[in-house]
């Protein structure tokens, strides 16, 4: 890996091969760099000021923390107020730790957020106090990673809506997507959908979980699903579900958006639930141009997934671009020599659950299954032989994207493995060159060294393909004292020109990211 | 043969360190993957130290950490 030049050689990147009789080591160097938050933090270009983080914020994270000495997985989920002149007044969150699944409410904390929208935020609770590093792509939506020695995390914030704060209007339609591990400590995925009745009541819920590549195949949820708010905690939007068989705090976003935690300890599940529009929903519902996104495990380590693809409404795919990094090993496809074709189906219950299929001719057959939540977005689940790995597919409006359509400033994060969990945001500045277009500052939590860097300075280029429905690169070169130096390299596959859902196609780290379009 | 263990920092963190030319005994199942037919090992053996890699399934326990989760072991002092 690239994080050298370190007066310290931690522990080992990459992975151990034995081949033959005789072990082998591979051994690709290893973390270091000094940690702490600098006093002055710079700055890069944008509009945002302490004042744009107000109000009351729902987040999720998953990462990794310390227990007795090694990396575990950890959630948590909750929601803090902010008051715009950077105290954090209140709020409480779940955790589902390695002792267990706690509920911990905020006795304060503190905030500043600079005019790239990067900020830091600290959170006191009677356990002690808790670092994050932010950056928002507006006052309602951005990226939070948590910056402690003894634990790293990526997720969301998104602003709330105190009126949706009830039962009744948690009403109607909703896909989730939650992952995590299972009870077994396999990497699992649980995708679906529900109808919720605005009283606590659900019905024509259905699910397909992958734990460590085995399948559920569609199930109907076992009797029991249900969902209440908290009679402690309703003011912060908390409440309790039962949904797929499992049970789950949640936090309410607004009406069409649910943060889901998993309590089933020593399961750990995180995602969300969203609002699915109200369609009988058939194999023309999804037609168009599409792009997608999907992170995981495979049985070799971390997998990673990106791409886009093209589908008729009649079941047909074409157009089909992938890149995928499996523990370090990038495959592009289609490949020089190899032609891709696939296909799809849709549930004859019309709830919007389907599979999708195919196949390039060097690579093999790739299968997945979806739920839609509208005719342009979905939740995506691999369902290859060892494969738990899931995301979202999203329509693809990119055809006339160019480099000065993509110019102005964008907030990102990433989360990804080295030797161990690595968590990222920040924000750059596109120029409209075509290339050497990009620069910018973000902070990273380089877990497995045990050391956060802030303020870390990169530039880089933004490169559109010949065709920018398709694949993009982005490549990031950090030149910042005190970090390692290294370039990060991307495929980018455009959601537009606000969004832009990135791969790692690095041998020494599996990344995944998303850019966002400031304003 | 090629043997997979799983990602590196869950050895090193257990300290099961390796060596090139080091003996050692691997228990687990080859399996077809996109990259081909490996080995995944579900334990290793050396010098009569042992470490599980691999959950019964197959999965590496590195993706959730392994021992301590499944233990229930006690936190560090760490602020959640």
């Amino acid at each position: 890996m690239s994080f050298a030049g370190s007066s310290r050689l931690n522990r080992a990147a990459g992975k151990f091969i034995v081949a033959g009789a005789a072990a082998f080591l591979l051994l690709i160097a290893g973390c270091g760099g000094n940690g702490g938050v600098i006093v002055n933090r710079p700055s890069g270009s944008g509009n945002f000021t302490t004042a744009s983080f107000k109000g009351q914020y729902a987040f999720s994270m998953s990462g990794k923390e310390l227990c007795n000495g090694v990396s575990s997985f950890f959630t948590r989920a909750g929601s803090i107020t902010a008051d715009g002149l950077g105290n954090i007044t209140g709020g409480v969150e779940d955790v589902n730790v390695c002792s267990g699944v706690y509920e911990i409410t905020f006795s304060g904390g503190s905030y500043q957020v600079r005019a790239d929208g990067r900020g830091s935020l600290s959170l006191t609770n009677s356990t002690g106090t808790t670092s994050y590093s932010i950056t928002l792509a507006s006052p309602a939506q951005g990226f939070i990673i948590q910056t402690d020695a003894s634990a790293t995390t990526s997720g969301s914030l998104r602003l709330q809506d105190p009126a949706a704060f009830s039962l009744t209007k948690i009403a109607g339609s909703y896909v989730f997507d939650v992952s995590g591990i299972s009870a077994t400590l396999n990497p699992l995925s649980v995708i679906g959908r529900f109808t919720a009745d605005g009283a606590g009541g659900v019905q024509n819920g259905l699910y397909d979980s992958n734990e460590a590549g085995t399948l559920s195949g569609q199930q109907a949820f076992p009797a029991g699903a249900s969902y209440q708010l908290d009679a402690t905690y309703g003011s912060s939007g908390r409440g309790l579900a039962t949904l797929a068989g499992r049970n789950f705090v949640f936090y309410i976003v607004d009406a069409s958006r649910i943060v889901l935690l998993g309590t089933d300890f020593p399961s750990a599940l995180v995602g969300e639930a969203s609002a699915q529009q109200n369609l009988s929903y058939s194999v023309s519902s999804l037609s168009g141009n599409y792009v997608f996104q999907l992170g995981g495990a495979s049985a070799t380590g971390a997998i990673v997934s990106a791409g886009r693809f093209t589908s008729d409404g009649a079941g047909n795919l074409s157009a089909i671009v992938l890149d995928e990094n499996s523990s370090g090993t990038v495959t592009a496809l289609p490949g020089a020599s190899s032609t891709i074709s696939g296909g799809y189906t849709v549930d004859a219950n019309a709830l919007g659950g389907g599979t999708l299929t195919w196949t390039d001719s060097a690579a093999g057959t790739f299968t997945y299954i979806f739920y839609l939540a509208s005719p342009t977005r979905a939740v995506f689940q691999e369902t290859d032989s060892n494969i738990t790995s899931d995301g979202l597919i999203f329509a693809q409006n990119a055809a006339s994207v160019t480099a000065s359509s993509m110019a102005g400033n964008h907030a990102f994060g990433w989360t990804g493995v080295t030797t161990d969990e690595v968590d990222a945001t920040g924000q750059f500045s596109l120029s409209s060159t075509a290339s050497a277009n990009a620069s910018g500052l973000m902070d990273f939590n380089a877990f497995s060294g045990g050391v956060q860097y802030f303020d870390v300075a990169f530039s880089g280029g933004f490169t559109l393909g010949a065709n920018p429905a398709a694949r993009n690169t982005l490549s990031l070169a950090t030149n910042s004292a005190g970090f390692p130096p290294s370039t990060f390299k991307f495929s980018a596959y455009l959601v537009d020109s606000n969004t832009v859902l990135l791969v790692g196609t690095d041998s020494t780290r599996v990344l995944l990211g998303t850019t966002l379009r400031q304003p | 043969m090629t043997a997979d263990l799983g990602p590196a920092g869950y050895l090193a963190a257990r300290h099961f360190s390796l060596a090139p030319g080091d003996p050692v005994k691997l228990a687990g199942v080859s399996s077809a993957t996109r990259q081909g037919t490996v080995f995944l090992a579900r334990v290793i053996e050396k010098g009569g130290q042992s470490l599980v890699l691999r959950t019964a399934q197959g999965a590496p326990l590195a993706i959730a950490g392994g021992e301590g989760r499944a233990a229930q072991a006690k936190r560090q002092g760490s602020a959640r």
